[in-house]
């Protein structure tokens, strides 16, 4: 599915040593950007598959995490807090600009998981955060 | 939106008059179209799921139209005339009523439950006789748009009703307004929540549900001091209007405005207005009206100005109701949709499905109808207040869906009625059947794209392209996570391809 979606490379991230093959197929270099979903569990980790100069950015978090700022040293890396909200109106005029065109020509292709109705929001909330869904949960009004 | 629509008069004696160039030219709904041209016409509602079915309570009876007040026909009613009609907002539960009878008798408070086809008498206690009118006549009646269980009854002479049941049982206010010449009720969504009591010398607020009232103190604010007309503009729950006149049956008045929910007033800018309190029955298409007691209505609107300035005073009520007695100003009732409410934070079960008011657009903002709603993890966040990020409670989550736009402002100019969008963040949330944007949140739909994958667009995609190239300033050639694979959920990919825009 993911690769369908456009990715050149597909790896399960619940695989041991997944990392590594990271590693391995940017032939030894690591990658230049991470968009870290789940920062509290992976932050320390990412920096092993972290290019030189490469950026973490952070925009998935749910807790505290400990980490050693020596491995953001070694590599004149950079961890970047994302928040949508702060993007500023000439960055989101960019940003959806970029997106409409992406839907218009096939680029984009959202992949829906489950249709709910309204009402049933708890539900909906409960699987959003539930593991193994792969796709977008919607409400119908 | 604003000051479009039509203008319906009831008029007394005259039937229903009729603008739909916001007051330049009137035309009357009642000779051709269905109503007894006769007809005291006590007061007009437009149902408040439906605005083009109005009701019109006459001494001839109920009519009810479908089509805006162009055409009326009578409605079937528990027996003789109605006066007041309001609308609760519960399902099966649309249309209720009180009844004032042309001649002296009982009055009382009727409840429709099916949309008006059948109604029921309601339990309440009121006088049999009163000062100054002899038999107590119901004068306004007004459900509570927080909680449509609440229903405020005016009567005049004879005090305050309220019931806090839908109307099961009833309760009289009883000495926090001592004056029982009840001229109206109000109960506007704020904040802060207010009910208002207007009788015949001042008006009366109350923001704890009527346990304590503050006067206005008409006589030291207002102009004149017999006020009767109240009404709450759409869309602006804080904005109130209330018309005064000198006496009754008056020979003159006006309107005068809140912006603050009651608490100060103010007389718009409205040169003319002061002479709001009758209309010159020639200028309204044929017959000169007569007030209730036969002398003719005298709210001159014989010159153009006048009635272009009348327009630009009702402009504001959309789609509003002028009584030309100056009796009455009825606002239309807002649109209600079904929404998700958050009250509390905490776990998903705080996720109540409601039926509140439709917003309705200012000049910069669109209203969408909403097909798809998208969720994400940040709205499970904000509702369990996670950091202390929750916003203010009650509100609707949700900042992603898509639909079609339904109604826009004034100077909108990027989308129209009708245009297919997907919504990136919203004034109101999303979680609903409709929700305000400003214009700059709706982006175009590609009609190879549906609903649903339009409610995914924002959090999900315009996230990962504002990390990957705003943030992590990506460039063509690096390795990293491409834009073509963004729609991952909670799995890391470390895919390496090409960074490459969409």
């Amino acid at each position: 599915m993911v690769a369908e979606q456009g990715a050149h490379h597909v790896l399960d991230h619940n695989a041991p040593g997944y990392l590594d093959e990271v590693v391995k197929l940017t032939g030894g270099q690591g990658v230049d950007i991470i968009l870290e979903m789940l920062a509290n569990v992976n932050l320390q980790k990412d920096f092993g598959a972290l290019a030189m100069r490469g950026r973490i950015a952070v925009i998935g978090n749910r807790g505290s995490v400990e980490f050693n700022a020596r491995l953001a040293m070694n590599k004149n890396a950079a961890i970047l807090g994302v928040a949508l909200f702060h993007a500023s109106p000439v960055q989101l005029a960019g940003i959806h600009a970029a997106l409409v065109e992406g839907l218009r020509n096939g680029t984009l292709r959202p992949i829906i998981h489950q249709e709910l109705p309204l009402a049933q929001a708890p539900r909906a909330h409960e699987a959003v955060m539930e593991n193994g869904h792969h796709g977008k949960i919607v409400l119908v009004p | 939106m604003t000051g479009k629509g039509n203008i319906l008069v009831g008029t007394v004696g005259q039937g229903v008059m009729m603008s739909a160039d916001d007051g330049e030219s009137w035309t009357r709904a009642g000779v051709r179209q269905g109503m007894h041209s006769d007809c005291i016409v006590r007061m007009l509602r437009a149902d408040a799921r439906r605005p083009e079915v109005v009701y019109a309570g006459t001494d001839f009876g109920l009519y009810r139209s479908d089509d805006g007040g162009a055409t009326l026909a009578p409605a079937r009613e528990p027996d003789e005339g109605f006066g007041r009609l309001e609308h609760g907002h519960r399902p099966g539960r649309s249309v209720r009523d009180v009844r004032r009878h042309r001649h002296a008798s009982t009055p009382g408070i009727f409840r429709s439950t099916d949309g008006g086809k059948s109604w029921g008498k309601l339990r309440v206690d009121i006088a049999d006789e009163c000062p100054n009118v002899g038999v107590p006549r119901p004068t306004g009646i007004a459900v509570d748009p927080t909680n449509d269980r609440n229903v405020w009854v005016g009567l005049e002479v004879d005090g305050v009703r309220y019931s806090t049941d839908g109307g099961e049982t009833w309760s009289k206010l009883n000495g926090q307004i001592r004056n029982q010449d009840v001229h109206n009720v109000l109960v506007i969504e704020g904040p802060p929540k207010t009910v208002f009591t207007v009788v015949n010398d001042d008006i009366w607020r109350s923001t704890d549900d009527g346990k304590s009232w503050q006067a206005a103190r008409a006589r030291e604010i207002f102009p004149w001091h017999y006020p009767r007309g109240i009404a709450v503009k759409p869309g602006d729950p804080r904005t109130v209007f209330l018309t005064l006149g000198d006496s009754t049956p008056g020979r003159i008045g006006t309107v005068v405005r809140s912006r603050d929910a009651g608490v100060t007033w103010e007389t718009p800018e409205v040169p003319g207005a002061a002479e709001l309190g009758g209309l010159d029955g020639d200028d309204l298409g044929g017959g000169a009206g007569h007030d209730v007691r036969g002398e003719p209505l005298r709210l001159s609107l014989s010159q153009r100005r006048r009635r272009r300035l009348l327009a630009q005073a009702l402009a504001g009520v959309r789609r509003g109701f002028f009584d030309p007695v100056g009796s009455t100003i009825l606002s239309k009732e807002r649109e209600r949709m079904k929404a998700i409410r958050v009250s509390a934070y905490g776990g998903p079960s705080v996720l109540k499905i409601e039926e509140i008011p439709a917003p309705q657009p200012g000049a910069t903002q669109v209203l969408v109808r909403n097909h798809a709603v998208g969720v994400n993890p940040v709205d499970t966040y904000l509702r369990s207040n996670t950091d202390n990020r929750g916003p203010k409670l009650p509100y609707t989550p949700g900042s992603d869906s898509a639909g079609v736009i339904e109604a826009v402002g004034d100077s909108v100019t990027r989308v129209k009625k009708g245009d297919r969008v997907y919504v990136g963040g919203s004034i109101s949330g999303a979680y609903a059947e409709m929700t305000l944007c400003e214009q700059t949140q709706v982006h175009e739909l590609p009609g190879n794209v549906n609903y649903a994958q339009g409610s995914a667009m924002n959090v999900p995609y315009a996230t990962a392209f504002h990390a990957l190239f705003h943030r992590a300033h990506g460039e063509a050639g690096e390795i990293g996570p491409g834009a073509r694979g963004q729609r991952r959920r909670r799995h890391r990919l470390r895919s390496s391809s090409r960074g490459r825009a969409a």
